[in-house]
């Protein structure tokens, strides 16, 4: 018989009554999505699992910040503290980390078009990570995230017709700074 | 294909590196030299988590019930026709307290 795992709230319970278990099963469950959260907003490796590391901490030293008469899922409010950790340390990890390597081809494209593809995702994180911070966040939680529009308005706190329109000017930018790339690649 | 479906598909190709292998062992060691605090409050309300207040109805019956035995137990009965029961200054001493405040006139 399949156990039940424990709900996010419940964990939270245990960390804040002092169980160091509770916190290592929701440090296991969560890292790599806010790990994904966090690098998307910095481009940067080392900055990302930094601030994934400084949220958790923040969270383990002090509980108590956590109120779950709130309302508020725990996945939805720590990404409003991972989002808030980033443009913090925004000043402090200036360097966006372009992607090294290549990725292997899967034949159907030359080395050209191939080198082209990769020149324009190393420009797409840099253009992502250049954004404005309210259109950057629009964007990475309602695409990469796959937030939807009430949640991702949630942790903006702002309404839903203005994430609409943070993420159509978040994408307008991009179309503009990648024009370029996006008629080479695929006419 | 319009410019959104290629920024869209181009965006779709942005992947993340993977995310190191000890990070979470590392998050975890890390909160093993961390103290945690606890504020005065929350523990204060974990304390009284599971004290709950009776119906209110229960509740206004038991603190009126509550009052009438106070009152009745702190009453002191004082009958006002028994000249025993009734402190009644001395003439000295009402005297004295008036001349007190003519000193100031």
């Amino acid at each position: 018989m399949a156990t039940e795992l424990p709900d996010d709230e419940y964990l939270l319970r245990q960390i804040q009554e002092g169980d160091s278990a509770a916190f290592a099963t929701l440090v296991k469950r969560h890292t790599t999505k806010y790990y994904n959260l966090a690098f998307r907003y910095m481009a940067n490796h080392e900055s990302a699992e930094d601030v994934v590391q400084i949220a958790f901490l923040k969270l383990f030293e002090n509980p108590s910040i956590w109120n779950p008469k709130k309302g508020v899922k725990f996945t939805t409010w720590f990404y409003r503290i991972v989002v808030n950790l980033c443009l913090d340390n925004k000043k402090k990890y200036r360097t966006v980390q372009l992607p090294e390597t290549l990725e292997i081809s899967d034949g159907k494209l030359n080395q050209e078009e191939e080198t082209l593809a990769q020149e324009a995702k190393t420009l797409l994180a840099f253009e992502i990570a250049s954004l404005p911070d309210r259109q950057k966040t629009a964007l990475i939680l309602c695409f990469y995230e796959e937030m939807s529009h009430k949640e991702a308005a949630e942790i903006l706190a702002v309404s839903i017709p203005a994430l609409q329109s943070l993420l159509m000017r978040a994408k307008e930018t991009l179309k503009i700074k990648m024009k370029e790339y996006l008629r080479d690649i695929n006419e | 294909m319009n410019k959104d479906k290629q920024l869209d598909q181009l965006m779709s190709t942005y992947k993340v590196p993977l995310v190191s292998t000890g990070l979470a062992d590392r998050i975890i060691l890390a909160a093993s030299h961390v103290q945690q605090r606890q504020s005065i409050w929350s523990w204060i309300g974990r304390m009284f988590e599971e004290f709950k207040l009776p119906l209110p109805g229960y509740s206004f019956a038991s603190l009126l019930t509550i009052g009438f035995l106070v009152g009745f137990l702190a009453y002191d009965y004082v009958d006002i026709n028994n000249i025993e029961d009734v402190y009644v200054a001395s003439i000295e001493s009402i005297d004295q307290f008036l001349g007190e405040d003519e000193i100031f006139l």
